[in-house]
């Protein structure tokens, strides 16, 4: 028995530092590419952002007025035959096609000649090549579609992962610093939107935490005295179902694109970020999380529906 | 709390990000964030993948077990096998007299190799030589009076109407009727009505996997251990042998034709909007044939475009379409799906445009076209469309003057090239088992070619004959390529190859309207008004003793078996005996020629429970003979003989004598007579399983690599072997 505990927590453990592992190389990799992208799409995202934002808003204007399940279920179902279509003009539907029946022929061949191993090893290898012709024939249309998708992911991200504070719930606020702000930093909120203190700095510097408690329903405005500069940053409180901006980010070009709603903060100022730490929507189906989930299942049914109805191979 | 939370929205918008460009290098599940194209394609692929690579670990691990539980139950595949591999590769109507002129003048390098190297002799066909009863006969290793199969066609006991021979098809017997539609209860009811069982089901018990290419009458497929393709007696989409189209602007001009139907189109402007006509519609209680709209828009310099099924084709005079797949709205989301070929012939003045019939798709076939059902799928996605219709070279369509020689030609070239993608890669994938691949051109080409080598045709008119007075020639030597290469993929010493076929060929010169001469003799009345009518319908049945149908004979109209009989049961015998005696010998008196070589009563000829099944007499015709169109699908004239001066020129249906096939080997053979019907039989022997004792056919003694003959014991035929005079009569060889 104690060898069975044994191996089960070694086994466990040997997971886990695989998991981990596994998560320092991405982000490895993600700060690297992190580096290498900011200088380019930083600045492109500062202009993107209010056009999309706009857009979003736009389209939410009229999902509004349905329930917001149904407004994602329709949402969701849009795009995924706008992505279909998108893919079947983007991808090489030919090769796609080649490739796909490549594979099927190779695993029928597997059923029809069971009994033939060199037939079996030859489906095998046959079927790993047209797998790997597969892939490369779809990244194409991933990369054509990766920004725009990512782009109106995090306009719906906007709206499905934090609700509003609602009146009288207290949150933080989080403001990371660049370097040392000296003097006091004053905040400042609109009278009748909330009450903010001061928390403190939390140990090992760089950040600042102030409490608030929400106020009237609305679209309030923080601002920041640091410096003799002013920094503001949107607070939203209310109990319906609307865009939040979780954060304020500075020309970081992946905090921008998951924060879109408000523009990047100055490089050159002593604040990199402000954030309200805003409770998640809380829903099975579009609410914080799920949201992705279930847009994950609508968008690939409707295209799996109307696959035929477009002729997309995939 | 917060921070708790915080970090799971960080998490969350870092899994998003993470997973969006990773995918890009990863290949993982996240690429469904980049839009469901991409979701569904890794989805699959991964899905793929592990198929095969569980499968392949399954395969590794449970080969010794199968192999076990297989040695358990008696199955040692292979334990008596003399050889690996038996390949048969059937060039359907292979002439013996051309393929060894063409050999003697050294145009058939590879057959001339494969003769030395091994053995080349002419097969005995059957009686009557035609090719579903041949390659039943070959199949089943037993005479006709036991697989049933006499002629393409036999005939309606209850009402004389002709019917296919080999396959009843009928609907869905049960249906569930809501408004106006009608639900079938169940499938379609498909027979095989050939009977016995084919050799490679007999190997298959034994545990020896077959792989059955476009051998004829095997529609719809058998289960067995194996996988077949069918061929002959598949039915186009709406059920026929083959039915083209021709749509075109001409006022004039038959609406029927034999095998196909002309449909009048308007031209509006530039565009010309019709349908392709579908099967009947079971599911709507109107009925009715469906219908698959399409749109031809006709542009400059002999081009058009075509629109169907949301496609657009490109057409260019002269040129084929690839298969194109088409659809048929059945209602309730019911779709039927096939294939076919567009042929633009003319675009202006007149616009003439020919379709081939609509073959079942392969891909998604609506009947079942193989065993298992998948192995047409996997032909289809390995190699793409292919033909499926049974007499999938549209022979009507040239008959009828609709299509010309190279628009034909080109028809048999892609289905030979089809078949032989097909059968290269069976015997890739078959290295221990039986290989038969059966293919068709050989016969089709002779068919409507023989024309251009005859000159005492009556079709042998000169004027295009400079173009294709080789095109028989050139399709032994394509044919003796395609040997060549099959001997390569064939080349080790375990493989026993034989290159056979069916019958050999002759011309068709004249037709012999039989129901003319029973009339003449007093064996047939017709109505007042029936000369003429198709189908026997304008034949008087109460005074009616003998009829024709079909290319192989005579009925006769026995009270008791057919609806109308007259004939007592007792005289019927000596009434076929009588009517032989006649036939026989029966003269052109135009042309001073012996017309008909031999008449054969049937219920002698043929032994075996089906025998009585068969027309009571089959005509052996002269070269030069065979029954007139008009007689076979028994439509009576005023005429005896008539010139056959159709492009269908060549024929086989006559004495058996004159047509034998060929047998090439690349191995030695010592039977002097081989037979069709010895071939089932010496598969059986070479893998080491014994023959049934219901097969007629006995083993022929087959060199082993060594050039040893095996001991004679397991019923092998040699050369002095006379036990099998009873059957090789019956045959007529």
């Amino acid at each position: 028995m104690e060898a069975v505990n044994w191996l089960l927590i070694n086994g466990a453990n040997a997971v886990l530092w695989l998991w981990g592992l596994v998560k320092s190389l991405l982000v490895g990799i993600f700060s690297a590419l992190d580096t290498v992208l900011n200088p380019v799409l930083s600045p492109v995202l500062a202009l993107l952002n209010p056009i999309c934002t706009t857009i979003g808003d736009a389209v939410y204007a009229v999902l509004d007025l349905l329930p917001v399940w149904l407004g994602l279920t329709i949402l969701s179902a849009l795009m995924g035959i706008v992505m279909l279509v998108a893919f079947r003009y983007v991808s090489n539907q030919a090769a796609i096609g080649r490739a796909k029946d490549d594979i099927k022929a190779n695993l029928l061949a597997l059923k029809l000649y069971k009994d033939e191993l060199r037939v079996t090893f030859q489906a095998q290898g046959r079927l790993l090549w047209a797998v790997l012709r597969l892939q490369r024939y779809i990244l194409t249309p991933v990369l054509v579609m990766l920004v725009p998708m990512l782009l109106c992911l995090t306009q719906m991200g906007i709206r499905h992962q934090w609700r509003p504070l609602h009146p009288g719930e207290q949150t933080l606020i989080r403001m990371r610093l660049a370097q040392d702000a000296g003097n006091p930093i004053q905040v400042q909120l609109e009278p009748n939107a909330g009450v903010v203190t001061e928390v403190g700095a939390v140990p090992g510097g760089g950040e600042l935490v102030w409490r608030i408690r929400g106020g009237e329903p609305g679209r309030h405005t923080l601002r920041f005295n640091t410096a003799g500069q002013v920094i503001e940053k949107e607070l939203v409180v209310g109990t319906d179902f609307q865009r939040v901006s979780a954060a304020r980010v500075g020309p970081n070009w992946t905090g921008q694109l998951f924060h879109p709603a408000e523009r990047r903060l100055p490089g050159s100022g002593p604040v990199r970020s402000i954030e309200i730490v805003y409770p998640g929507v809380d829903s099975w189906i579009y609410g914080a999380n799920w949201w992705v989930l279930y847009f994950f299942v609508i968008s690939m049914g409707a295209a799996l529906l109307l696959k035929p109805l477009f002729r997309v191979r995939f | 709390m917060d921070h708790r939370m915080m970090q799971h929205n960080r998490l969350t918008w870092r899994t998003i990000i993470l997973s969006s460009i990773c995918a890009l290098m990863l290949h993982d599940h996240a690429h469904a964030y980049i839009g469901p194209g991409a979701g569904f394609a890794v989805g699959t692929t991964l899905f793929a993948f592990f198929v095969a690579f569980f499968s392949g670990l399954a395969a590794i691990f449970l080969w010794p077990i199968r192999w076990f539980f297989r040695f358990l139950r008696g199955r040692r595949a292979h334990a008596r096998a003399r050889v690996k591999r038996f390949v048969i590769l059937g060039l359907d109507g292979m002439e013996p007299t051309l393929a060894e002129k063409y050999m003697a003048e050294g145009k058939m390098p590879n057959l001339a190799r494969l003769k030395e190297k091994g053995s080349y002799l002419r097969l005995g066909t059957t009686l009557p030589p035609l090719s579903p009863v041949a390659w039943s006969t070959f199949l089943t290793g037993c005479n006709p009076g036991k697989h049933a199969i006499f002629d393409f066609l036999t005939r309606s006991k209850r009402n004389y109407l002709p019917a296919l021979s080999s396959v009843s098809i009928r609907g869905a017997s049960r249906a569930w009727k809501i408004g106006p539609y009608r639900i079938p209860l169940g499938k379609p009811d498909i027979r095989l009505l050939r009977r016995g069982k084919p050799f490679w089901n007999v190997l298959g018990q034994h545990g020896v996997f077959s792989n059955i290419i476009r051998v004829p009458i095997t529609f719809p497929p058998e289960r067995f251990r194996g996988a077949l393709l069918s061929a002959m007696c598949v039915p186009d989409l709406r059920g026929s042998q083959g039915t083209f189209s021709y749509y075109t602007t001409r006022a004039e001009g038959e609406d029927d034709y034999i095998g196909g139907e002309r449909i009048h189109v308007k031209r509006q402007s530039n565009v010309i909007r019709s349908h392709l006509i579908g099967p009947e519609n079971d599911i709507r209680r109107s009925g009715g044939p469906m219908r698959c709209p399409f749109e031809i828009i006709i542009g400059d310099s002999g081009e058009a475009i075509l629109k169907i099924n949301g496609q657009t084709h490109n057409l260019k005079k002269g040129q084929y379409t690839p298969w194109i797949r088409v659809e048929f709205k059945a209602g309730l989301g019911i779709k039927v799906r096939g294939i076919c070929e567009f042929l633009l012939l003319a675009p202006e003045p007149e616009f003439e445009l020919y379709v081939t019939p609509i073959h079942i798709d392969p891909d998604k076939p609506a009947l079942p076209v193989s065993y298992p059902s998948v192995y047409c799928t996997y032909l289809s996605k390995m190699l793409g469309s292919y033909a499926t219709l049974g007499l999938a070279e549209d022979t009507w369509g040239l008959n009828a003057r609709i299509l010309d020689d190279d628009d034909f030609l080109h028809q048999c070239l892609e289905a030979d090239t089809e078949r032989e993608k097909m059968f290269l890669d069976a015997l890739e994938k078959v290295r221990r088992g039986l290989c038969v691949c059966v293919f068709d051109g050989t016969d089709r080409i002779q068919h409507m070619f023989w024309r251009y080598i005859d000159p005492e045709h009556p079709a042998h008119d000169g004027q295009s004959q400079q173009q294709h007075r080789n095109a028989i020639e050139e399709l032994y030597l394509r044919m003796d390529d395609l040997v060549g290469r099959t001997m390569l993929a064939c080349d080790d010493q375990d493989t026993v190859l034989m290159v056979i076929s069916d019958h050999g060929f002759n011309s068709f010169r004249r037709g012999i309207d039989l129901n003319f001469w029973l009339e003449q003799n007093g064996y047939l009345k017709l109505k007042p008004d029936g000369r003429g009518k198709k189908y026997l319908v304008g034949v008087d049945w109460s005074q009616t003793k003998a009829y024709c149908l079909g290319l192989a004979g005579i009925w006769l109209n026995v009270q008791g078996r057919e609806a109308e009989g007259i004939v007592d049961p007792k005289d019927a015998d000596g009434l076929r005996d009588e009517l032989c005696e006649k036939l026989t010998g029966l003269r052109d008196e135009e042309t001073g020629t012996l017309a008909i070589s031999r008449a054969f009563n049937a219920h002698r000829t043929y032994h075996g429970p089906y025998k009585t099944e068969a027309p009571d007499i089959i005509i052996g015709y002269n070269t030069g003979y065979r029954a007139s169109w008009e007689a076979a699908i028994g439509q009576p004239t005023d005429e005896l003989f008539h010139d056959n001066t159709k492009a269908w020129s060549g024929d086989h249906c006559i004495d058996p004598k004159l047509v034998p096939g060929v047998l090439f080997c690349n191995r030695k053979i010592k039977t002097a007579k081989p037979r069709l019907m010895d071939l089932g039989p010496t598969a059986l022997a070479m893998f080491g399983v014994e023959v049934p004792s219901h097969m007629d056919g006995k083993a022929l003694a087959v060199a082993d690599a060594d050039g040893s003959f095996p001991s004679t014991g397991d019923g092998l035929r040699e050369q002095t072997d006379t036990s099998s005079t009873e059957n090789r009569e019956a045959v007529g060889v």
